[in-house]
């Protein structure tokens, strides 16, 4: 057990409905470790949120099944606690922040009476208190203090996910969850959301998860990375690593589609096909069949394996340096 | 002549509850026979109207569009019908862009029949169309929720190519999607230009993505055209303050340098009945006095090079 | 993510498997199918014809020959029931076919175009909306003088007002969709947008209602018949049959039940069938 403030170990998460199972969460294993920010990137329908709300305990169950796996936090396998014990983790120890600012704020509370909520929630302090505590986050997250009794409407997109920052924030979690934090929200608006995002890391020491698609956000805000592909993990390590080293075809694959990559060539590398469908996996890698590097190996139950410095890859023959090892 | 579209001091207003919208206010260009003329803002710019208002889907406030040298900026239903088969556009999202009752082969013959072509002639263009944008004929009579997000907007771009038009106006055409499928989409717009000989107005807020496919670039603030410039030039040497936050601000995946992000900081001004003066001026870090007096005009201050601003 | 062409097949099974969950909708079908063969088969099941007066026998309480007894004119009852569902069918389906159709276009004109079009259109159904449906059939019914043509017309027009609201609001939030603005972009004309774009978009709700506008039709002429400004003697309208039964009922109930409990099955079958359609059709109105 390698020390941490969260380790996910196998988890698997299916979707019963109608139409079939869809398997969105497939053996995944993870620690994030004190103090670290750690990036999960993927593209959409890659599993990403779903394991953010399984580690929060918000799976809506039905139709959501955890078939495996473990969440240990604080010594305990979370997944298994009762909602009471999961209310207290919440907004506590562990916050989480959603994609979109514009409906994850209540209308018709002030600002500041949605932080103070929180505060009072887990903390055994009087209203007065917690108002005063209340006012010195939205400090803390560039808001004016004089701002506590506004409505949400009276916000901007980027002010109002300061808001949710500074509720997610208010009782000092040891761990943050945020999942697209920025991506609903202009460029310009998004760099002063990073930045206040690092300064806060800074001064709290909050351990972090990050869930992006943005390969940008992730080098500027990560320490490590794990790529997310149909459920799975298929390249984890640090930013260096990662970026540097890539070692998963899917991952180069990424990077070679981003406009910018190669200078002079007009055309993009994209990947070729679309994500499997996740009620009908198919065997083996599910990345095989859009995979320029595949071959009869490939047809083989793949795991992930360490190709030095805790660098994993589920690849039967991983790249190294950009060039078939 | 070479230009196939000019818009002078183009303006579009809104009517809403707190006074006039100026979502449009004022925009001059030409477009050169061939060309790839990004426009790139956030949120609340003015593009999509701009993009919106050119092809007629809202009727111009004031200022002059000419296409193919006519003027087309008040015209009637049939003119406007006429218009459209030369001039042609491309919706952001694919998923609510497409009738979601009619099959794909459906969708594609439908400017087609509406022109008056047979069913039999419009079935084997729309055929046609799709091998043309890479849609399997498997999914011909496929339904639009059947698919993903990728060929959905093949989908919406077979459409805007059935009657050959001249120029089409992109919306965020790739915006929905995701970074692989976005280069997809990226690198068939590039081959079908070539092709088809097609001009493109390429509206975006992803600087990269318009970095890649423009050949120029105009950068809008709040219905205003504050930059103008060749592609390179603009990334190269950005001029307005505006322009320069904007580049800075996208991050980038050089995990090397430590990237120097300029914050703006101040209020966003506000589009409804905008006060006179440079509505970037709350928000820049050279503002001076001028610039919250007057409007700043738009100069050549390179060659090709066109700057809005008080303090270049 | 490609689904393959096997989904289109599997929606349908999957709307008949959402419907037959719903076991009052199942049974409301049940029923529907019926009363639907009672109608078309009437002749060749109903023992006696409707108006076979036999007054030796009237007022005989239900026995073996007569199953439901005979009225004061010595019909069997039973029979008159059974070709009284042709007669509530057909009125409930033929009105329903007027109001759905005329409030399906004045909806549709006013919710496309929206602007003073709507407000005028609007501001007329909110008047007739103002007077209670009933009240208003009763107005329609007495003053084109009563009987089975009149009532089809009070019955048409007493439901236009509140369905022609429901479609506008209907096609007022489709239209406000990209594919209708990129439908006008490929030059279709405002006829082709409402019929090709619009109505395949709200034909869900189109059959519900239409569904429960069956329900409503049946029991409105009933209501009408009943006072007497509806189906006229002899025709074995079950509302008629009801007002006709009254003034035995306290020694020939019979007269009396079988008519209501006919009228009241039938409505409540309609309507849950009418449900169990709605809740088929989209299953995240249901809030689960």
């Amino acid at each position: 057990m390698s020390g941490g403030i969260l380790s996910v170990k196998n988890l698997s998460i299916e979707y019963r409905v109608e139409e079939g199972i869809v398997k969105a969460v497939n053996d995944v294993s993870f620690d994030v470790k004190f103090g670290e920010t750690l990036g999960l990137v993927g593209e959409t329908g890659a599993g990403k949120t779903t394991i953010a709300l399984g580690i929060m305990g918000l799976l809506p169950i039905p139709p959501a099944v955890v078939t495996q796996g473990e969440v240990i936090f604080e010594g305990g396998n979370i997944l298994l606690a009762n909602e009471k014990h999961m209310r207290s983790i919440r907004g506590n120890k562990i916050s989480m922040i959603f994609q979109d600012p514009m409906s994850a704020l209540n209308p018709s509370v002030y600002v500041g009476d949605q932080i103070s909520e929180v505060i009072m929630l887990h903390n055994n302090v009087s209203k007065a208190e917690a108002r005063v505590m209340a006012e010195e986050t939205l400090e803390t997250v560039g808001i004016s203090r004089n701002r506590y009794d506004e409505y949400p409407h009276k916000f901007s997109g980027g002010m109002k996910q300061r808001v949710i920052i500074a509720i997610a924030l208010a009782c000092n979690p040891s761990l943050l969850i945020a999942d697209e934090p920025t991506t609903a929200l202009d460029v310009t608006i998004q760099a002063q959301i990073l930045e206040l995002m690092e300064q806060l890391k800074e001064k709290k020491g909050t351990s972090n998860i990050l869930i992006t698609h943005d390969l940008g956000v992730i080098a500027q805000m990560c320490d490590r990375v794990a790529v997310i592909y149909a459920g799975e993990i298929v390249e984890m390590g640090t930013l260096t690593q990662i970026f540097k080293n890539t070692a998963h075809p899917y991952t180069k694959g990424l990077f070679n589609a981003l406009p910018g990559s190669s200078s002079s060539d007009k055309r993009l590398k994209p990947i070729r096909g679309s994500m499997p469908d996740p009620m009908s996996l198919p065997e083996h890698c599910k990345f095989a069949n859009r995979c320029s590097y595949k071959t009869n190996k490939c047809a083989q139950d793949i795991r992930l394996i360490d190709i030095g410095d805790n660098h994993l890859v589920r690849c039967v023959s991983p790249l190294y340096d950009g060039e078939v090892k | 002549m070479n230009v196939i579209l000019t818009v002078e001091n183009l303006k579009k207003h809104f009517e809403v509850p707190g006074g006039n919208l100026h979502a449009v206010d004022g925009i001059s260009f030409s477009i050169k026979k061939g060309e790839t003329f990004g426009v790139v803002g956030e949120s609340g710019c003015g593009k999509s109207t701009l993009g919106r208002t050119i092809i007629h889907i809202h009727q111009p406030t004031s200022g002059r569009i000419y296409f193919e040298n006519e003027d087309i900026t008040f015209i009637s239903g049939r003119q406007c019908r006429d218009l459209l088969r030369r001039m042609q556009f491309i919706f952001q999202d694919p998923y609510s862009s497409l009738n979601p009752r009619m099959t794909v082969i459906d969708i594609i013959m439908e400017p087609l029949l509406i022109d008056g072509m047979k069913k039999k002639d419009a079935r084997q263009r729309a055929s046609n169309l799709m091998e043309m944008v890479g849609l399997s004929k498997a999914f011909e009579t496929s339904y639009p929720h059947e698919l993903d997000g990728g060929r959905r907007q093949r989908i919406g771009i077979a459409r805007a190519l059935a009657l050959e038009p001249k120029l089409i106006i992109c919306d965020e055409p790739v915006s929905a999607l995701d970074v692989s499928i976005q280069a997809q989409i990226l690198n068939l717009l590039l081959e079908l230009q070539e092709e088809l000989k097609l001009t493109y107005i390429f509206i975006t807020h992803d600087l990269s993505v318009v970095k890649h496919i423009s050949d120029r670039v105009m950068v809008m603030y709040l219905g205003n055209m504050v930059e103008l410039a060749e592609t390179k030039e603009l990334f190269r040497n950005p001029l307005h303050p505006y322009t320069k936050a904007l580049l800075s601000a996208v991050p980038s995946i050089n995990i090397d340098e430590k990237q120097k992000r300029e914050i703006l900081h101040g209020e966003i001004a506000s589009p409804i009945n905008p006060m006179p003066g440079c509505r970037f001026a709350a928000r820049c870090k050279h503002v001076t006095e001028i610039c919250k007096t007057d409007d700043p005009k738009l100069m050549e201050v390179k060659a090709g090079h066109f700057v809005a601003c008080h303090n270049i | 993510m490609n689904k393959s062409n096997n989904k289109r097949k599997s929606h349908f099974r999957l709307f008949v498997q959402r419907f037959s969950r719903n076991k009052l909708a199942v049974f409301g079908l049940i029923f529907i199918v019926i009363i639907i063969l009672a109608a078309l088969l009437a002749p060749y099941i109903a023992p006696y014809g409707y108006d076979d007066q036999d007054v030796s026998r009237r007022l005989t309480k239900p026995n073996s020959e007569h199953w439901f007894g005979t009225d004061d004119l010595g019909r069997d009852v039973f029979s008159r029931m059974i070709y009284g569902a042709r007669v509530s069918l057909s009125i409930g389906i033929s009105t329903t076919t007027i109001s759905m159709f005329t409030a399906l276009i004045i909806g549709m004109i006013s919710g496309y175009y929206g602007g003073k079009v709507d407000n005028i259109i609007m501001r007329i159904v909110d008047i007739f909306l103002a007077i209670p449906s009933i009240l208003l059939s009763i107005a329609i019914a007495a003053t084109l003088g009563g009987g089975i043509v009149s009532m089809l017309i009070a019955i048409s027009l007493g439901a236009v007002p509140g369905v022609s609201r429901l479609i506008r609001a209907q096609v007022m939030a489709e239209s406000h969709k990209e594919y209708i603005e990129a439908a006008k972009v490929t030059r279709a004309s405002d006829l082709r947008i409402m019929f090709k774009y619009i109505f395949p978009n709200i034909l869900s709700v189109f059959i519900v209602t239409f569904t429960m506008g069956v329900a409503g039709g049946i029991l409105n002429a009933s209501m009408l018949s009943f006072i007497g400004l509806g189906a006229q003697a002899p025709i074995p309208e079950w509302g008629a049959m009801l007002s006709g039964g009254r003034q035995y009922i306290r020694d020939y109930p019979y007269l009396v039940t079988y008519p209501g409990i006919m009228i009241s099955i039938t409505v409540f079958s309609i309507n849950m069938f009418g449900d169990g359609l709605r809740d088929a059709f989209d299953p995240k109105l249901k809030g689960r």
